[in-house]
């Protein structure tokens, strides 16, 4: 575990070196992707009172929505690449457990995403006038759904580990799109019973409660119980997650799949 | 040769699929591979080599039987174990190709639990014995296939390892630096235990200590070449007799048994002769009759067998023969 630090931060600082020219189009489409969304949700609900509010909302949704896919991309698919090219396999010829190496590298990754988000986020609050994070206690909630992410990106990886059909990778890629876009919908259109249901997943419990913290202005202390929810279902979402990924590692041993170069 | 076991799988089996599908990769395999020997692992393709490697890699999990690594339990001890190992995989890419030579040699030392100052010295002199030492800077994926197998060989080497698995390691490298592995290899022997599989038969005899066979998921042959040779080949050697007389000799010849006449040319005062011979000793019989006859043997040849036949009767169920 002591060298795998140095060894992924290498790996980083080369991955990093190349992408320079390839961020300016992502933030671009990161733009288009937000103006599509908002202008949606706009046509959804209407003329609402204030249109800075719901442009906001929106974005918060949006973040936690590219924090989603950025841990997916960082574990989920980035396994998948490396066992279509042959590398998983010495990655699983280490010293160091495979979930540590994933995790490492989403954990270094999640700097990437945190410099590409805040550069994302200061570009959106200039162009529409808008700021998105007010309060401090966001970070925080942010902290605490890490753990979640990840959860659900190795569980997504075992689920990948586990089948050799591209065709149903593919599904189940689409079905991970579908499943998060209720990230980006207002909550207020929901109804009660659909949103305490969604409470229980900490990607939309974090967004339930940024948005409360920074447009609704309710302190966290109000939110004891939303707190102590997100807390326990993204503990809860990790250790699953580690869970099914170590069962998909074991069958993929088991059915001589590791690789699929 | 020290005897202390590095190595030891004991009756490995592996079923690929279910039902009618069913393939059965390996079938009982048992073998250990003792400090300090080059152990290789020879079949033709299908036969369960890189299946067999890796179960010992735990890439694999076998559906029964055992492996210990240094005396402990796999995969039990897999993660303190793999810090001793030095591997190079058939098929796969064995280094990032987006990473130069160097970075994959400190990235994957890491991994292994060596830092990047630890392996610097070695790395350098492994890229120098194998003439990559101008290559260490450049991306992975710019080389030739060759520089890309070497510097997936510096990678197993420079973390200094007891044992080194080395599937199809002269994959890819041209004649001159396949004599030069087939030298490093023989040199590794001195500071590591080596598992090799290769398809090249005149190198797997020229470097092996030992030699285990497999087809069809099962061992069908294990030991040194010579042990191969001599459990499959007849001895055969061409006599060039100088005679006095008429060959009457060869009717006596004829007559022993175990004693083939496979050649035979005739000339006027010599004769060019090529007898198999079932076992080896029978050869004092034969002199005999050259001495009963006053042929005298003026030049003897050693004829053997290719070790590719060898390989080839041990493959076709040979070992019978």
């Amino acid at each position: 575990m002591k060298y795998l630090w140095e060894a992924e931060l290498r790996r980083f600082v080369k991955f990093i070196k190349n992408m320079p020219t390839a961020n300016l189009p992502f933030l671009i489409f990161l733009y288009i992707l937000f103006w599509l969304i908002n202008f949606s949700s706009t046509l959804v609900i209407g003329n609402v009172e204030s249109s800075k509010s719901l442009t906001a909302a929106n974005m918060l949704g949006y973040v936690i929505w590219f924090f989603a896919m950025f841990s997916i991309s960082s574990i989920a698919q980035n396994m998948e690449d490396e066992r279509m090219q042959g590398t998983f396999e010495h990655l699983h010829l280490s010293s160091v457990s495979i979930k540590s190496i994933f995790l490492v590298r989403a954990l270094i990754h999640a700097i990437e995403s945190i410099v590409i988000i805040v550069i994302f986020i200061l570009i959106v609050g200039l162009i529409h006038r808008v700021v998105v994070f007010t309060n401090v206690y966001s970070l925080l909630v942010l902290l605490i759904l890490l753990p979640g992410l990840y959860g659900f990106a190795f569980l997504l990886a075992g689920l990948v580990l586990m089948m050799r059909s591209k065709e149903a990778k593919n599904w189940l890629a689409i079905l991970i799109y579908v499943l998060l876009v209720p990230l980006l919908i207002p909550e207020r259109i929901l109804s009660p019973a659909v949103r305490e249901i969604f409470s229980y997943f900490p990607m939309f419990q974090s967004v339930m409660m940024l948005r409360k913290l920074n447009i609704d202005k309710i302190p966290l202390n109000l939110m004891e119980v939303d707190f102590v929810k997100l807390v326990i279902t993204s503990i809860l979402f990790f250790v699953i997650g580690l869970l099914i990924f170590d069962i998909a590692d074991k069958k993929a041993k088991k059915k001589g799949i590791l690789g699929m170069y | 040769m020290d005897d202390k076991i590095v190595l030891k799988a004991e009756n490995l089996e592996k079923t690929f699929g279910a039902g009618k599908k069913a393939v059965k990769a390996v079938d009982g395999v048992s073998f250990a591979v003792r400090e300090k020997e080059i152990f290789a692992l020879l079949g033709p393709n299908g036969a369960g080599k890189t299946t067999t490697v890796k179960m010992l890699l735990n890439l694999v999990s076998p559906d029964k039987g055992s492996i210990q690594i240094f005396g402990e339990d796999m995969p039990k001890v897999q993660k303190e174990v793999m810090k001793e190992i030095g591997t190079l995989l058939e098929g796969s890419r064995n280094l990032y190709w987006h990473m130069t030579v160097r970075e994959n040699v400190y990235y994957f030392a890491n991994l292994r639990g060596k830092s990047a100052r630890e392996v610097k010295d070695d790395m350098e002199m492994w890229a120098e014995r194998l003439r990559i030492q101008d290559k260490l800077e450049e991306e992975v994926g710019k080389l030739s296939r060759g520089m890309q197998q070497k510097a997936a060989i510096i990678c197993a080497l420079a973390t200094k390892p007891k044992l080194l698995i080395l599937d199809e390691l002269l994959l890819g490298l041209d004649i001159i630096t396949r004599f030069e592995v087939e030298k490093l290899v023989k040199e590794l022997k001195e500071i590591s235990t080596l598992i090799i599989s290769s398809h090249d038969l005149r190198f797997i005899e020229k470097v092996s200590d030992r030699i285990l066979i497999i087809n069809k998921g099962k061992v069908v042959a294990e030991g040194t070449a010579s042990e191969l040779r001599h459990k499959i080949s007849y001895a055969k050697y061409r006599f060039t007799l100088r005679k006095n007389e008429e060959s009457r000799y060869l009717e006596e010849l004829k007559s022993i048994r175990g004693v083939e006449i496979s050649f035979y040319e005739g000339n006027i005062d010599t004769d060019i002769l090529e007898l198999t011979f079932e076992k080896p000793e029978l050869i004092y019989d034969v002199f005999d009759i050259f001495r009963k006859f006053s042929v005298i043997p003026v030049e003897i040849d050693n004829l053997g067998e290719p070790f590719e036949e060898i390989f080839k009767s041990f493959v076709e169920g040979g070992e019978n023969k």
